[in-house]
């Protein structure tokens, strides 16, 4: 059988069992069992036993639950509480403070627990009420949450990041210093997108600053300063070590949580029933993560057995585009498959195709894998079937799906300005990795 | 449920219950290891030749000992918008194929991990790491992890236990 007909057979056999609902954990089982059967036949079995426990072994994995339980420590000892009240009293009485507020809240909500889902769902269920209440465009600060939240999976630590880095093998601690800066800057993009439109159309935000936030003295400033600076231990735990070198980004997830713990402490929320509810929690979701990586391992290694992995360099390397159309094209299929099916799904499936791809085409693969990144985080708040979307829709019941879709597209253009600025300068991605070496 | 499949039941979900606790003392002890590696390693300079080894044997054990509690608790990821808008009958139908199939395919890959812990026991293979130890000490959590996920599929598979809910996934990502 040609390797294009294997290939668009097993895809297929994917699909169908995704959109089944079968979960994604036994479709990649399924189709892996299926495909060694036919394939290599009954003798294959034993590669597939070994190479879950290849995945499952995996150190750089760890990173995974740890990352996972430091989010679940802070959002279940109530620290996010302070953080929220404290930035809330920092942000100045600006017109449309409050769109400021959500873009400062998801960055730092985002570096903290790196999950688009849980902070689009969080900010959702606890600014949204009130800036629709206070005045605020319901469109706007719907779009804004949702992508505010997306910002979660490029600013470090991310989970997606270790993911990407650990399946595309590329160094996990330069691809999670490398979304620092585009983070920050698509951040900054969807600020100025609000500003530009309050200013053509003033009453997009309520008139009265001063109703909004009473007034705050300079003492009650320092305080709310002094209550933040705990969240640096957590911080520099994570991201200090691994820049200073004291620990690779595994240690440094668990240094993370030894500093939320820090932390929850220093607020006196800790107790031993958060913690173990904390822990369960990680590690259940942790399992649910890591057995569809290690499902899947085998995907690999059946696209090499059948030439699939070389065929398609080798049409690729033939094709005759240029860089830049490849690039568009590559970035074009993961973002239209997240659209429909789940993000891990998509990375598990395209990684495995793209990598050799990446490397014939003299990619620098910090900044191709960044970008990978970023689009299918971006494929995860794009109409119809981003799940990002789902989960605020969740939370704010008032608002249609299709008022949600409405409120995301302009969102979405700003994301893909914010690509398009990182691939005419990729150095907003590689210079604080080559910096840091 | 007939009398001798309930203490059955009962018993499957004590040991996954116990699984889970396990599975929670093993990544609590993940933390401990890699805290104490990067403590003895940057302050005294004396760096322990087992933590990243502990860890990777750790992280298998926990994620197989987890996974009959995520099954159990539906708690997979699926992708259910088309089993969401499709009528009640029928997305019933596609419920019950999917857990005969999950039970089918699990059960297969069970067997597939547990022949690999047999040969690996027989045939005395060590991990290839500083601190080697036989493989199927850890292999053996893999097999017990589909194992109990398979029965899952297969009681989930009885008409008593579907739901009109998501019936195996949570539906999201």
């Amino acid at each position: 059988m040609e390797w294009y007909v294997t290939l668009l057979a097993g895809i297929m056999i994917l699909f169908a069992l995704f959109l089944s609902g079968t979960p994604i954990f036994l479709a990649f089982l399924i189709a892996i069992l299926t495909g060694v059967y036919f394939i290599i036949g009954p003798f294959g079995f034993p590669m597939f036993a070994n190479s879950i426990l290849d995945t499952a072994t995996t150190t750089s994995l760890a990173s995974i639950p740890l990352f996972i339980l430091m989010g679940e420590l802070l959002f279940r000892s109530g620290t996010m509480d302070v953080l929220f009240n404290s930035i809330d009293k920092l942000v100045g009485r600006v017109r449309g403070r409050q769109y400021v507020l959500v873009v400062v809240l998801s960055a730092v909500f985002g570096a903290l627990s790196g999950v688009a889902m849980a902070v689009a769902a969080m900010l959702g269920r606890a600014i949204m009420p009130g800036m629709v209440t206070r005045g605020y465009d319901r469109d706007i600060a719907a779009g804004l949450i949702i992508a505010g939240a997306s910002l979660a999976p490029i600013i470090p630590p991310s989970l997606l990041a270790i993911i990407v880095g650990s399946l595309a093998d590329v160094s996990i601690a330069k691809l999670l210093i490398a979304g620092v800066v585009p983070g920050l800057l698509l951040g900054g993009i969807f600020l100025a997108y609000v500003f530009v439109r309050i200013a053509l159309k003033p009453d997009l935000a309520p008139a009265n600053v001063s109703s909004e936030r009473g007034e705050v003295s300079s003492g009650e400033m320092v305080m709310a300063l002094v209550r933040i600076l705990p969240f640096a231990i957590v911080i520099f735990s994570v991201m200090g070590f691994i820049l200073l070198g004291i620990a690779t980004p595994s240690e440094s997830a668990a240094t993370g949580v030894l500093g939320a713990i820090v932390t929850a402490a220093i607020y006196r929320n800790l107790s031993f029933k958060m913690i173990w509810q904390s822990v369960m929690a990680a590690i259940t979701v942790s399992a649910m993560i890591l057995a569809i990586m290690a499902m899947s391992k085998m995907f690999t290694q059946l696209l090499a057995f059948t030439g699939a992995t070389s065929q398609l360099v080798d049409l690729v390397a033939n094709l005759g585009y240029g860089p830049l159309t490849m690039l568009i094209i590559m970035l074009a299929v993961p973002f239209l498959l997240c659209m429909f099916i789940d993000t891990i799904a998509v990375i598990l499936l395209t990684i495995p195709i793209y990598q050799p791809v990446v490397t014939a085409l003299e990619y620098d693969p910090v900044w191709f894998w960044l970008l990978f990144l970023i689009n299918i985080t971006l494929g995860a708040i794009t109409p119809p079937f981003g799940y990002t979307l789902f989960a605020f829709k969740a939370v704010v019941p008032d608002m249609s799906i299709s008022q949600v879709y409405r409120a995301i597209w302009p969102f979405v253009i700003l994301f893909l300005i914010g690509i398009v600025v990182i691939i005419a300068f990729p150095a907003i991605a590689t210079w604080l990795p080559e910096l840091v070496g | 449920m007939s009398r001798i499949l309930r203490p059955l039941a009962k018993a499957h979900d004590a040991l996954t219950g116990l699984g889970a606790i396990l599975a929670t003392v093993g990544l609590m002890s993940i933390v401990a290891s890699y805290v104490y590696e990067v403590i003895t390693r940057y302050i005294f300079n004396s760096p322990t030749a087992w933590a990243s080894d502990y860890v990777s044997y750790a992280l298998a054990a926990s994620i197989f000992l987890a996974l009959p509690q995520v099954t159990k608790e539906r708690g997979h990821v699926a992708v259910t918008i088309l089993v969401d808008i499709i009528p009640t009958k029928a997305a019933g139908i596609v419920h019950f194929i999917v857990s005969i199939i999950g039970f089918f395919s699990l059960s297969l890959a069970a067997w597939i991990s547990l022949q690999e812990n047999i040969r690996q026991y027989t045939r005395d293979i060590e991990t290839l790491a500083m601190v080697p130890i036989p493989v199927w000490w850890v292999s053996s959590f893999i097999t017990f992890g589909l194992t109990l996920s398979a029965i899952y599929m297969l009681r989930y598979a009885a008409p008593s236990s579907r739901s009109s809910e998501n019936f195996l996934g949570a539906g999201s990502n």
